[in-house]
């Protein structure tokens, strides 16, 4: 059996941080008698928003990704399972909130069957995921967008056509 | 794209943050506050200065407090939607700002698009017809409206407005909708005003859009797969709207952000000269009276409209452009 791939706690430890700050700077106001007036609104949907990146922190940290033979499944609170044989789409694309900066992270998203995984490259192993993801992908002939086979490329990884 | 919200907001939220604090500390870099400014004017008119009462409103301001205290209550304010007070006009920041907010962002809103409904057209047009007559014409306009001073430009737009149309010159409205509630009929005639802010305004911006956009384009055009493409047979149109404009589409998204604050402070000019009602003029007057609250409320809504519109621009470059890594980096 392999070892699953997950998320290292040193990298959730951040998003953790900025989870917390987020909700902490959008209802301190409400803690020195802020009303809820029309820009409270505002306050109240982006604390939500950080809750809700807190909550997926969470699950990230509980999540476990299995890559096998014959599909990949992410193993958590919500338990998602490709099969290989019903990959329809594979997508690696580049975030980063400075523009022109190189520090951002990479998202992985496998389509099959209904089922969609989208992984981030704070996991342990992630660019084998992405090989094997690829390899797959070139097995089933499925056709890469630009954007992907350049990210591909960028990590130094062959893309699936060549 | 949860995560990239996320980090986004809380990154917008920090900027705002800092920004506040820079306003704050470059209102304050002047010497003395609106009370000095005002009792060196009472006695340079021989008026006698009432020092008690002096004292008074600077204890009211809170303008007897440490800095940091001061800055303190004015963030805390403005977070939750007191403006503060203006002593220049004598009243809350938010009854003199009133309707000016919001024309300020339906004038720069309508500007920027103007920048993007000229600009889009004949940029394609001149990177496709590269060194022609067209492409040259076209160029010189551009750069004459980014030579024009706006100032100029409004003032003869002004006339001939006035001359040909029959539109008041100045203002956004007509002289009966002033300090009147919004209504169909003040809408309508802040939309017939708008045209000549709006052309005076945009005109400097479409220049460096059009630039732009030909000089993306056209890195395109030459690239290998377009020639591919065309070897395949693919039409011109088709060839041209699929793949070299979709890539030469993302900086002109990405320029919004760049746009908005360039089109912020152009107007200011343009205000005072058409005298709109705009935050640009309440603007100069309070940056000359050091009247801290109400340049501090404008200058926050200023970079906070630049921020959103930074925002906006991000996220419809998330969403529409697949991201591409740069080599290295990414963890």
């Amino acid at each position: 059996m392999t070892q699953p791939h997950r998320y290292p706690f040193e990298h959730l430890r951040a998003d953790y941080l900025r989870a917390g700050g987020g909700v902490v700077l959008c209802l301190a106001p409400f803690a020195v008698g802020m009303p809820l007036s029309g820009g409270a609104w505002v306050l109240l949907g982006c604390a939500a928003l950080f809750l809700l990146y807190g909550l997926r922190t969470g699950m990230r940290q509980m999540t476990r990704v299995w890559v096998t033979d014959d599909g990949i499944v992410s193993d958590g609170p919500i338990k998602t399972r490709i099969a290989w044989e019903t990959l329809e789409d594979v997508r690696l694309s580049y975030f980063s909130t400075r523009r022109g900066s190189a520090s951002g992270w990479l998202q992985l998203r496998l389509k099959g069957a209904g089922a969609t995984i989208r992984l981030e490259s704070t996991l342990t192993g992630f660019d084998d995921v992405v090989r094997c993801a690829l390899r797959k992908a070139g097995e089933r002939s499925l056709a890469l967008n630009a954007a992907t086979q350049n990210n591909i490329s960028a990590m130094g990884l062959v893309t699936a056509d060549g | 794209m949860l995560n990239y919200l996320a980090r986004r907001i809380l990154v917008m939220i920090v900027t705002l943050a800092i920004i506040s604090l820079m306003v704050f500390v470059i209102i304050q870099l002047p010497e003395g506050d609106f009370l000095t400014s005002y009792i060196t004017e009472l006695q340079s008119q021989g008026e006698a200065v009432d020092k008690q009462k002096i004292e008074y409103l600077r204890a009211q301001y809170g303008l007897d407090q440490p800095l940091w205290q001061q800055y303190l209550t004015w963030v805390g304010g403005l977070v939750q939607g007191d403006l503060g007070y203006s002593f220049e006009y004598d009243l809350p920041v938010t009854v003199v700002l009133g309707d000016r907010l919001l024309l300020t962002i339906v004038v720069n809103f309508f500007s920027v698009l103007f920048i993007y409904i000229i600009a889009f057209p004949i940029g394609v047009y001149s990177a496709v017809r590269q060194y022609s007559w067209g492409d040259y014409g076209l160029t010189l306009v551009g750069f004459l409206g980014l030579a024009t001073p706006n100032f100029l430009l409004a003032l003869i737009l002004m006339y001939l407005a006035n001359r040909y149309f029959g539109t008041s010159i100045g203002t956004l409205m007509a002289p009966e909708y002033l300090d009147q509630p919004m209504s169909f009929g003040k809408m309508i005639s802040i939309l017939e005003h708008l045209a000549v802010p709006v052309i005076i305004i945009g005109t400097a911006g479409t220049a460096g859009m059009i630039r732009r956009l030909r000089a993306n384009l056209l890195d395109e055009l030459f690239k290998q797969y377009v020639v591919t493409a065309r070897a395949k047979g693919l039409s011109e149109g088709k060839l041209l709207v699929k793949y070299p404009l979709r890539m030469a589409l993302n900086p002109f998204i990405a320029d919004i952000g760049n746009l908005l604050p360039q089109v912020v402070s152009g107007s200011v000019i343009v205000s005072i000269v058409m005298g709109l009602e705009t935050v640009g003029p309440p603007l100069v007057k309070a940056l000359q009276s050091q009247d801290f609250f109400l340049s501090g409320a404008v200058l926050m809504f200023v970079a906070l409209l630049t921020v959103i519109g930074m925002f906006i621009s991000d996220l419809a470059l998330a969403v529409l452009d697949p991201r591409i890594r740069l080599q290295g980096g990414a963890r």
